[in-house]
């Protein structure tokens, strides 16, 4: 046999070569099968917790910032400053017998508190001085025990901004009480008057600013017979309009509550459409707090309650969820019929709610515009 | 019991073996066609080291040589074609989707088409491996004679080559809870990065050695051969550990359980943000990793036209270490049991996923590790027919049947741990031609059909081969492609 010559050899080989890939093309590409989709119905299953929340002592602590404002005239100081005066050194004058008296909160009736920040600031609108060891007063309104009293540590002159901070700290094992109702005043008011010259005393004022903090509550005592309530819209969207439907969805809610707080509460959810008119609701029945018992003297549980509801969530529920749906939940929280000795909310107290879902979504041929 | 009883026991033994091997698996591996390949026995002898030196006189030098390949157990060639070439954008609600649609014009969003076929018709722990490998002009054979009739006394080899390889090998449990969701799952274990990844570069410098062991008579030679390997590492990536396991307490409480641990290797200037150039000389010769690797294996010639062989290829490991190298890990345990909401503020509520996250916030070292090679065991036997005898003398087949069997051990990027078997024909003309088909099953492929050719000139050869060149002829049975060619000089 021959045996071609190398350049020969490689001829034919890229001859055979680009016939063989021809061939392979043309004999591949008509091989292809059309494939008929066909993925059977998707079923997805959730099934976890949502959400949740706990309403305890270092809560509602954290709502405690309270500020307060008080404007005191000239003549609360002294009833003759009013015009104009020339008025003499001052060594101490008190707006005790005037106190300012202020509401804290609507719903504490006293904060047991062993640490606690008050900010101050105020700028001198008087046309005269504010001396040196002025002092600022809060006290309780009821028993007024003193728990605030603070000495101007510089004149100030008027016109003149003072600002500070103080810590007020005490012993755990005997927390300040304030009462949600305080008093404020001056107290050993001095000033070096007017220097012989004559000023105007009409209308003046200065503006006090005050910013309580609690820093740790160990207790708090609320009202009796006080009521809380709000109702909040949101809007949800689980599925677009127009596949609603085509029954999604089904499955179900769960709500865990544990309450040990002297509260009673009651809730109910509704299904809003875009035009805020109900179209479902939620609970079947409205859900019920029942109140914790407190010990008065150690202020811990003694019975915490529980509630958990599992609420179905049929097709026809969910797909009441279309675009624009909204949610109406409103709740009520009362201590109403509790006794006062109750109504104490301690360390160990809290409210928890937990929120779980099990959820099957369906899924299955398409419409496309 | 005579000698001759012995042998004649043996070989039966050897066929019967043989036979049970070709039956034992219809599963799994990339085939070397040069194996099959008359012309090529020096490339082939990567995979069989008692093989060099058995097709050339004295020596020969592989001029070049290259194979790639590409598979993956999750969806034949015919079900990829239709997916790509099918594939629409739907508007949903004024939103934008991908789509499939049927000719009936029922139509199926694209996730949903793809992660059902994934669970549902998916074996349950799937994989995509690829790899190429390299052979430069740097592979030759001398073969040492000695005697009055030139026996071989063995034959010596010394080569290089450049492999990459990669492997994604990946457990069901992520994609059911796409799909099915987490409820599907009861308290049974989610893991949810339950995959093993893998990326590697390096090269090596063999040499070896084949020579004939033992001559028992009757036909039946023993022939054995090794390669010992300098490995140079150049890139790597392997995820060692990968488990977030979820576990589902009745809706109440969710448990995250993390435990990884990712070995990364790369040129250092990657984390060195003073220097931004890399020496590509010092790099390509010295790499970021060294390691020993080895091949060893033994041939049977049972019959004049029957010989068998099994090898052991790529035993050893790159080892990294230096500036380049960062070990990822974390082991981390938290409960999840709902968004917290602050009531006061539930207008406006927002769920911080960075708080959560920042629990499973990686701890990163830079130690030394080793980094595996795809070793595996090869077993093959071929079949001749039809003596022939060339010119000068030397014999050999018309009609020859192969069989090939790998059996991956590790999951080494690039590897497969499913077996593949194969099995081939190939006809020689006049020792100038050989060209064949084969068909197998298993490894990255799935099925697979093939040819391979090869062009005899002189001292020049030339070969094409391809395992999947006529797999779309059977699109739906098959998984992977791979390709190779070879060039070669021998004497």
């Amino acid at each position: 046999m021959d045996i071609c010559s190398p350049s020969k050899c490689i001829e034919r080989i890229m001859k055979i070569k680009l016939l063989t890939l021809s061939a392979l093309v043309l004999l591949l590409s008509g091989c292809f099968k059309s494939e008929t989709w066909d993925p059977g119905e998707w079923e997805h299953h959730f099934n976890g917790p949502i959400a949740k929340t706990k309403i305890d002592l270092s809560t509602l602590t954290n709502l405690q910032e309270i500020r307060l404002v008080d404007n005191i005239l000239s003549t609360e100081i002294n009833p003759l400053w009013d015009g104009l005066l020339i008025v003499p050194p001052i060594t101490a004058q008190s707006s005790e017998k005037n106190p300012q008296l202020f509401e804290m909160t609507d719903y504490f009736k006293a904060i047991h508190a062993d640490s606690l920040v008050v900010s101050v600031d105020f700028t001198n609108g008087y046309p005269i001085d504010v001396g040196k060891g002025t002092e600022l007063v809060f006290r309780n309104a009821d028993n007024k025990e003193e728990f605030f009293r603070h000495a101007i540590r510089e004149q100030v002159a008027p016109g003149e901004l003072y600002e500070f901070d103080i810590e007020v700290l005490t012993d755990e094992s005997n927390p300040q009480k304030i009462e949600s109702n305080i008093e404020f005043y001056l107290d050993n008011f001095r000033s070096n008057g007017t220097s012989g010259e004559i000023r105007d005393f009409t209308g003046t004022s200065t503006n006090f600013s005050f910013t309580i903090e609690f820093l740790s509550v160990l207790k708090l005592e609320l009202y009796a017979d006080k009521a809380w309530s709000d109702t909040i819209v949101t809007t949800i969207s689980l599925f677009d309009e127009g596949v609603a439907q085509q029954r999604l969805a089904q499955g179900s809610i769960g709500l865990k509550l544990t309450n040990g707080l002297p509260i009673n509460g009651l809730s109910f959810i509704e299904i809003l459409d875009e035009n805020d008119n109900k179209i479902g609701q939620i609970f079947t029945d409205t859900l019920k707090i029942l109140p914790a018992t407190i010990d008065p003297t150690t202020t811990e549980v003694l019975t915490r309650t529980d509630e958990d509801v599992l609420v179905e969530l049929p097709f026809e529920t969910l797909d009441l969820f279309y675009k624009q749906s909204k949610l109406k939940i409103s709740y009520v929280i009362n201590t109403n019929n509790i006794s006062s000795d109750n109504l104490i909310i301690g360390e160990s107290s809290f409210l928890r709610a937990k929120v779980k879902l099990d959820l099957k979504v369906y899924g299955h041929e398409v419409e496309i515009e | 019991m005579d000698t001759k009883l012995k042998l004649s026991k043996m070989k039966r033994f050897l066929i019967l073996a043989i036979g049970l091997l070709s039956v034992l698996s219809l599963k799994a591996q990339y085939g070397n066609q040069f194996q099959y390949n008359a012309f090529f026995k020096t490339a082939g002898a990567f995979d069989y080291p008692s093989e060099v030196g058995t097709d050339i006189r004295k020596f020969s030098v592989n001029l070049f040589g290259a194979n790639m390949y590409l598979g993956n157990s999750i969806a034949d060639i015919n079900w990829m074609y239709n997916v790509a070439t099918n594939i629409e954008t739907g508007t949903i609600d004024g939103q934008s989707y991908p789509v499939l649609r049927n000719d009936d014009g029922s139509t199926y969003l694209l996730p949903h088409v793809v992660l059902s076929h994934i669970v549902n018709e998916t074996p349950s722990s799937n994989f995509l491996t690829g790899g190429a490998k390299i052979y430069p002009p740097l592979s030759i054979a001398y073969k040492v004679k000695a005697g009055e009739e030139k026996e071989e006394i063995a034959t010596f080899s010394f080569n290089h080559s450049l492999r990459v390889g990669t492997s994604y090998h990946f457990g069901k449990d992520l994609f059911s809870f796409l799909y099915n969701g987490n409820g599907s799952f009861g308290a049974e274990p989610v893991n949810l990065i339950d995959f093993k990844l893998g990326f590697h570069a390096y090269s090596e410098w063999a040499v070896g050695a084949a020579f004939p062991v033992v001559e028992l008579g009757n036909g039946l030679k023993v022939r054995a051969g090794f390669n010992l390997k300098y490995l140079v590492g150049y890139a790597a990536f392997d995820t060692r550990r990968a488990n977030l396991n979820l576990v589902n307490d009745n809706g109440d409480v969710w448990t995250f359980n993390a435990d990884y641990l990712f070995n990364l290797a790369v040129p250092p200037v990657a984390f060195d943000s003073t220097s931004s150039e890399i020496d590509p000389v010092s790099y390509g010769r010295n790499g970021i990793g060294q390691g020993i690797g080895i091949d060893f294996g033994a041939s049977v010639q049972i019959f004049d036209n029957l010989k068998a062989y099994g090898s052991i290829n790529d035993l050893g490991s790159v080892r990294y270490g230096g500036d380049g190298v960062r070990n990822i890990k974390g082991s981390e345990s938290l409960t999840f049991d709902g968004v917290r909401v602050n009531v006061y503020s539930l207008d406006s509520f927002s769920f911080n996923a960075d708080t959560l996250l920042g629990r499973f916030l990686p701890e990163v070292s830079s130690l030394d590790f080793n980094m595996p090679i795809a070793t595996r065991l090869t077993l093959g036997a071929e079949f001749g027919l039809n003596e022939q005898e060339t010119k000068k003398g030397d014999t050999y087949f018309k009609h020859n049947f192969h069989f090939t069997y790998i059996q991956g051990f590790n999951k080494a990027p690039g590897n497969s741990t499913r077996p593949f078997v194969n099995v081939a024909y190939s006809y020689r003309l006049k020792n100038i031609l050989s060209v064949g088909a084969n068909t197998g099953y298993g490894g990255i492929y799935g099925f697979n059909f093939g040819g391979f050719v090869g062009f005899r000139g002189g001292p020049f050869r030339f070969g094409l081969a391809s395992n999947a060149v006529f797999a779309p002829l059977v699109p739906q049975l098959s998984k992977g492609i791979d390709f190779s060619i070879n060039m070669a000089f021998a004497l």
